[in-house]
């Protein structure tokens, strides 16, 4: 479907000679949240839009739709669950190693940015939460009668590819190099996840998604995404071997369910 | 461009995506059941250039489960994915799957894809005033997925929509 540019062939090769890190790890803690909900009584139907602006290449921004109470807690399907990434920045990396910047360091990610979302006309009965990692400039406007936002600090965890256990470099908004797998764990009261084989763009490998109530086979080609959720206490594991190129850095986001 | 100049284009655009259709379907792994039930319903991707705009779907919330994944620069995203599942009970295929991709400006650029879990149709990019419109029996669907892409950013206005023709949905 895409291929990569010359730019990023020469990064590929470049990449090979990369000695991959062992074991994954979080990155540090920098997130932020809301929460949308009815302020009177049954559904109704949601519209929205959401902004802001990436503060780093591992920014992103999950939305998802929460019913039910305790275990019996489930994502709320007649609200699309959403998933926003910005990708790489400029300026070159390593997977693990400190590179200094070869081009600018300045973030070139700036610009107003906007995403619809909306309960897709469905009334609807649950509380939606939007989680953002990095995310600067938030800006969140309920278009539907009905509903009030409150802030909420999430609790959530992103591995990127430099922190997954990789080898290979990220520059221009692309990463590159070899997959060898993520995890992360979710919270006691349940959690949702995202995961990303970093291949879309180009390569080959295979992984498998799991942790949550079903397991998806992920390939580089095909179904590179895929998201879960798990309403109890779990570990989320993207396993597999993949070699290629992405637009995304992030690999496997995890948002905790809040108690209730 | 103006619309007048973009018509003929545009015909002739349907008319070669038409006749390669049935050529174009990627089949990248098990073989369709013909069992399931069709995956009746219609994803809607579309971007006028006033600001974005959510995807819709038709689909049953009672039997599917949607996302949107957006990629890319947030403002000028390089890639919108709708991926709709269904449950795990439920079993589905997409005997008629029809991809339409429509750019409607002189400087629009889009490209459409349409899976269901095993097999795939893909328009390509097109750019300008255009239509790009495939045909496919794509199998069985585990899930169904929308995207719209490109490889610079997505350049509105455009559209794309993958729709299994049939029964209305809710």
């Amino acid at each position: 479907m895409r291929r990569p540019t010359a730019l990023v062939v020469a990064l590929l090769s470049g990449a090979s000679v990369i000695v991959a890190l062992p074991v994954a790890r979080a990155a540090p803690p920098r997130p932020a949240g809301w929460v949308i909900t009815r302020t009177g009584r049954g559904p109704a139907v949601l519209t929205g839009t959401f902004t802001g602006n990436a503060n780093s290449s591992t920014a992103t921004a999950v939305l998802f739709a929460l019913s039910g109470r305790g275990k019996a807690r489930k994502l709320a399907n007649a609200f699309t669950s959403a998933w926003i990434t910005w990708g790489a920045d400029g300026s070159p990396h390593v997977y693990g190693a400190d590179s200094p910047c070869v081009a600018a360091c300045t973030n070139p990610l700036d610009g107003t940015t906007e995403f619809g979302f909306s309960s897709n006309g469905h009334r609807l009965d649950a509380a939606v939460y939007i989680a953002t990692w990095d995310v600067k400039d938030v800006t969140i406007n309920l278009t539907s009668p009905g509903w009030r936002k409150r802030p909420w600090t999430p609790s959530m965890r992103t591995v990127s590819t430099e922190h997954a256990g990789d080898a290979g470099v990220r520059a221009s908004r692309t990463s590159v190099g070899t997959f060898t797998g993520a995890e992360a764990p979710g919270g006691r009261y349940g959690s949702v996840a995202w995961g990303a084989l970093p291949c879309a763009d180009y390569g080959s490998g295979s992984a498998r998604f799991s942790g949550g109530v079903r397991e998806w086979p992920l390939d580089c080609g095909y179904n590179p995404r895929e998201w879960e959720s798990n309403a109890r206490a779990t570990r989320w594991r993207l396993s597999g071997d993949a070699t290629g190129v992405d637009h995304v850095v992030n690999v496997l986001v995890v948002v905790d369910y809040p108690a209730g | 461009m103006s619309r007048t100049r973009g018509i003929p284009r545009l015909l002739v655009s349907i008319a070669t995506t038409l006749a390669i259709a049935t050529t174009t379907v990627v089949a990248v792994g098990t073989p369709a059941q013909a069992v399931d039930v069709p995956a009746y319903g219609v994803i809607t991707i579309t971007n006028k250039g006033t600001g974005f705009v959510p995807p819709t779907w038709t689909y049953d919330p009672a039997f599917w489960a949607c996302n949107t994944t957006v990629e890319g620069q947030f403002n000028l995203p390089t890639a919108i994915t709708v991926k709709c599942r269904a449950s795990e009970s439920m079993s589905f295929n997409c005997p008629r799957m029809i991809l339409t991709v429509h750019t409607e400006g002189l400087a629009s650029r889009a490209g459409g894809r349409a899976a269901c879990t095993y097999s795939y149709l893909d328009t390509g990019i097109i750019s300008g005033v255009n239509t790009a419109q495939l045909t496919g029996d794509l199998g069985r669907a585990l899930w169904v997925e929308c995207t719209a892409y490109s490889d610079t950013p997505l350049i509105p206005p455009y559209t794309v929509t993958c729709n299994e023709p049939g029964l209305p949905t809710l």
